[in-house]
């Protein structure tokens, strides 16, 4: 007994001495966290900068009418999700490594309306030469920077040259180089002054572009291209956005607080002047990977899938959940195999149509992906995207058919996949979902082809690397749009471009179909790119992902309904408000809130 | 003593500067590139423009030079992918966060591993030593991303008691501690049990009871002096690994700390802050090792420093 008391006072003595060290420190923690957490509380119900107008008819801020069903201007704040942490918020310094969630400041030329249409931006209107190659806009002469400096056409020169520009070797210039700029990319080269680049402005609201080849799809391109504010970059360097205390903006937000890895906040620009009013006078960018957890805590208001199989299955089985699930085809990606086609046995079309037609892609999606996640895809471009063929007739060319797989592999020689090699899958870093689906994939390929496969989930970069030089041997990938115009996923299988799949029938068309002007015409030389695309197998189309996503009943706005391709829920760009005319500027916080918990962290 | 430390710490100086050159080589060895080639290869002049601005299109002896010239004047460079910070800056900006983890981690691992160890040994055999070493067990072997998880999913989504994750107040603070001291606190226990264990069964812990010393005065200056070694050897490495982080509590959690640097930066190919992060690490577990070597003096009266001539 006496013994056990001593055993129990040393051990006492020894807690005691450790615990009054924790002790210690963690009087000091309080006091560093201190700082912090005074600075986050705002964040949690972002202080109102309108004047409170409890009457039926309440203005915001920017003075729009609030709707009826609308919550007290206290509420209008949104919280969303951002996962991946960057350099700079300007797109014009970065695209890669862009910062909290990629809020512009300022818009872009032309916006992208829910519905895939372009819509006036930073331009009002905007008219082209007849054979297409000079593009003239006219920048919105209203629109001014939050200092009150007008918005002009010198802004986006400014810009453009800046995206030129050989210091600073921007990562997304092989997008602005495609357009074929006049001396784009003899300036890249370091070989002419930045002022010599095709893109000049007659006045202070007139644009010109001035390109080398016709392209009939500018304003659609024009989408991406926020520019810079040139007086403030000239005085403070071009990631002037990062800091509150230099940043301006043209949109109706400014930047507030940017905390990296933690959060950006922005609040309500009083020197708005731009014509698109939003609802909402706050918002926060909270940064985490956990979103799907967040969001059932309340800790978000919205969130953008793709989820982890486990999260997609939590929801399909949660009725609840699912009455507030939006789907979207994101930025319309569809995933897809492709080979070495120079080298055998892939640069035998056969056996290329044989991998096409042995792959059962309805009954991965509903096994694997989840029918909810996912639709099957036999060509490049989904359904709803601009001169899309239709499923039906690219189905025959790459449609599951086991029988029909067989015999070709048996004519190429390969029958019952005897004498083919052993094949590796490379995957370039994928999740769990897509890791799944190319072990199914592989299990159907053994199952109807007889054919080995094993999968490789590599590294991003090593990946990559393999995907430029074209050392990949099988590997699966995907591609989603750049500009809103089939000739842009035509360019990721022209000749030695991304793959080297080269079919001349194929590269000719598209050269010719990419400088025609919009018509029937164009649009049916694009279809028929897709139908040569999937019959010669320039890869194997495997699906598409619908975009799952969770908005609280509380969030409110016409983004909700249907749109004219039928997608419901938050339509690409999402909620950024340099890029998109309608999700941001739409959305509003109904009064049912009150019904619902938002966590104040 | 004072010229085995500076001994030690000369030795320490060109351990770092060989790993140093092995890491600068391998890391260049990766393919891939440093920017982002997500949808279509850079090309021409694009690519050279890259090349340059990394300092990438030196020869690679050239490169390495310039790093251990800078180095020398305390300069890492400027970090790849957040261009605009100096690896100090990133390196600064996370270490608070992953610092104040690891530290109360630290706390927790010592002030309970070692009393709950102490009871466990001290009552051998006991159902307290069976649930304390089923516990520490159980500890150990699970992951602590699962333990992150579960702890998010209960606490936070379905008791509504802490964040999510984030960072800035201490609510923040509590479930990446719990997590991730779970493992150290029972590793700590089960290593703290065993070498007192030992140390009780040694004969001059019967010599000390046969002379009629207190209880207390035999576990405390005797065995639990003597156990400290062993203890000494795990704690060494456990501080630095502690102290810079653990991306799957990181991520978990959404710190801003510096521990998902070890990972992403080399997803990345952010070459100055793998170099940072990993110099860092090297620098703590070699300075770790010599405070260990100092304190094995102190501990263990059969280690002593002699002149090697003796």
């Amino acid at each position: 007994m006496r013994k056990n008391g001593l055993t129990y006072l040393l051990v006492g003595a020894i807690t005691a001495l450790m615990l009054s060290v924790a002790v210690g420190c963690s009087s000091s923690e309080e006091e560093t966290t201190s700082a912090p957490a005074a600075a986050s509380a705002p964040a949690a119900a972002p202080a109102p900068a309108t004047k409170a107008a409890p009457a039926a008819k309440t203005t915001n801020v920017f003075g729009r009418e609030m709707p009826s069903d609308a919550a007290p201007m206290a509420d209008q704040f949104l919280k969303i999700n951002y996962e991946k942490e960057g350099e700079a918020l300007e797109f014009a310094v970065s695209v890669y490594n862009s910062a909290a969630g990629s809020i512009q400041s300022g818009f872009s030329l032309a916006l992208l309306s829910t519905d895939l249409s372009t819509v006036p931006g930073g331009a009002t209107d905007w008219s082209s030469s007849p054979d297409m190659k000079t593009w003239t806009f006219n920048i919105d002469p209203d629109l001014t920077w939050s200092d009150g400096v007008p918005v002009t056409a010198h802004d986006y020169v400014y810009t453009w040259q800046y995206y030129a520009d050989p210091d600073h070797a921007y990562d997304f210039t092989w997008y602005f180089g495609m357009l074929e700029v006049e001396n784009y990319g003899a300036i890249e080269a370091g070989e002419k002054p930045l002022d010599s680049l095709g893109v000049t402005a007659s006045d202070d609201n007139t644009l010109v572009f001035q390109l080398d080849t016709p392209a009939p799809y500018v304003p659609g391109f024009m989408m991406y291209g926020s520019p810079l504010a040139k007086h403030v970059a000239e005085e403070h360097g071009p990631t002037y956005s990062n800091k509150p205390e230099t940043t301006v903006s043209s949109t109706p937000w400014i930047l507030k607080e940017w905390i990296p890895n933690q959060h950006a906040e922005f609040e309500p620009n009083l020197n708005y002047t731009g014509k698109l009013l939003p609802y909402i006078e706050n918002f926060k960018a909270v940064y985490g990977e956990r979103k799907f957890d967040a969001y059932l805590a309340g800790e978000l208001d919205t969130i953008s899938g793709p989820f982890t199989p486990a999260d997609q299955e939590f929801l399909e089985n949660d009725e609840k959940l699912m009455s507030q699930r939006g789907l979207s085809p994101g930025d319309f990606r569809t995933h897809y195999l492709f080979f070495d086609f120079q080298s055998e046995p892939f640069d035998d079309v056969r056996v290329r149509q044989a991998f096409a037609k042995a792959i059962d892609r309805e009954s991965i999606i509903n096994n694997v992906v989840g029918s909810e996640g996912g639709e099957p895809r036999y060509g490049i471009l989904i359904p709803g995207f601009p001169d899309a063929a239709g499923p039906d007739k690219l189905k025959q060319y790459q449609g599951f058919d086991a029988a029909a797989a067989q015999k070709l592999m048996a004519d190429a020689g390969y029958a019952g996949g005897e004498g083919f090699p052993k094949l590796e899958m490379a995957l370039r870093q994928e999740t769990e979902l897509f890791q799944a689906a190319a072990a199914a994939v592989a299990q159907q390929l053994k199952q109807n082809i007889g054919v080995d496969v094993t999968i490789n989930n590599m590294d991003r970069k090593t990946y990559m690397a393999g995907l430029n030089e074209h050392d990949l041997q099988f590997a699966m990938v995907s591609y989603g749009f750049d500009y809103v115009d089939a000739s842009n996923f035509m360019g990721v299988f022209k000749t030695d471009g991304r793959h080297n799949w080269n079919n001349k029938e194929f590269e000719d068309l598209r050269v010719e179909a990419g400088a025609m002007e919009l018509s029937d015409e164009r649009s049916a030389k694009m279809i028929k790119l897709q139908e040569i695309l999937s019959e010669d197998v320039g890869s194997v189309f495997f699906w598409s992902e619908i975009q799952n996503q969770l908005h609280k009943p509380y969030l409110k706005g016409d983004w909700r309904e249907e749109n004219q391709a039928g997608w419901a829920g938050l339509q690409f760009p999402n909620w950024n408000p340099g890029f998109g005319a309608q999700n941001i500027y739409e959305v509003y916080i109904g009064e049912n809130v009150k019904e619902y918990t938002r966590s104040a962290y | 003593m004072i010229r085995y430390s500076l001994g030690r710490l000369l030795g320490l100086l060109g351990s770092i500067l060989i790993i140093s050159l092995i890491l600068f080589v391998a890391v260049r060895w990766l393919p891939g590139t440093p920017w982002n080639e997500a949808e279509i290869p850079l090309q021409g002049a694009a690519k050279e423009n890259m090349m340059r601005k990394y300092g990438l299109d030196q020869p690679i002896h050239v490169q390495y030079a310039k790093y251990v010239w800078n180095l020398l004047h305390l300069d890492l460079g400027n970090s790849f992918i957040y261009r605009t910070d100096t690896v100090w800056e990133t390196i600064a900006r996370g270490w608070p966060a992953t610092a104040k983890i690891g530290a109360f981690t630290l706390l927790i691992a010592f002030s309970m591993g070692i009393p709950v160890g102490i009871i466990a040994a001290l009552r051998q055999n006991s159902l307290l030593d069976y649930t304390v070493t089923f516990l520490a067990t159980t500890g150990i072997t699970v992951p602590n991303f699962a333990v992150a998880v579960w702890l998010v999913m209960f606490v936070s989504v379905k008791m509504d008691l802490l964040p999510t994750q984030g960072w800035g107040t201490w609510q923040h603070l509590v479930l990446p501690v719990i997590a991730y001291s779970l493992a150290p606190t029972s590793l700590i226990a089960r290593f703290t049990r065993v070498s007192m264990l030992e140390a009780m069964r040694s004969d001059y812990i019967r010599t000390a009871r046969a002379k009629g010393l207190a209880e207390p005065v035999v576990i405390l200056r005797h065995v639990f002096k003597n156990a400290l070694i062993p203890i000494i050897t795990l704690v060494g490495p456990l501080i630095p690994n502690l102290m810079t982080g653990s991306i799957f509590i990181e991520n978990t959690f959404g710190i801003p700390g510096i521990g998902r640097h070890f990972v992403t930066s080399i997803f990345d190919r952010d070459y100055p802050v793998i170099m940072g992060v990993f110099m860092l690490v090297a620098v703590l577990f070699g300075l770790t090792y010599f405070i260990s070597d100092i304190l094995y003096t102190w501990a263990d009266p059969r280690v002593r420093l002699t002149d090697r001539r003796q």
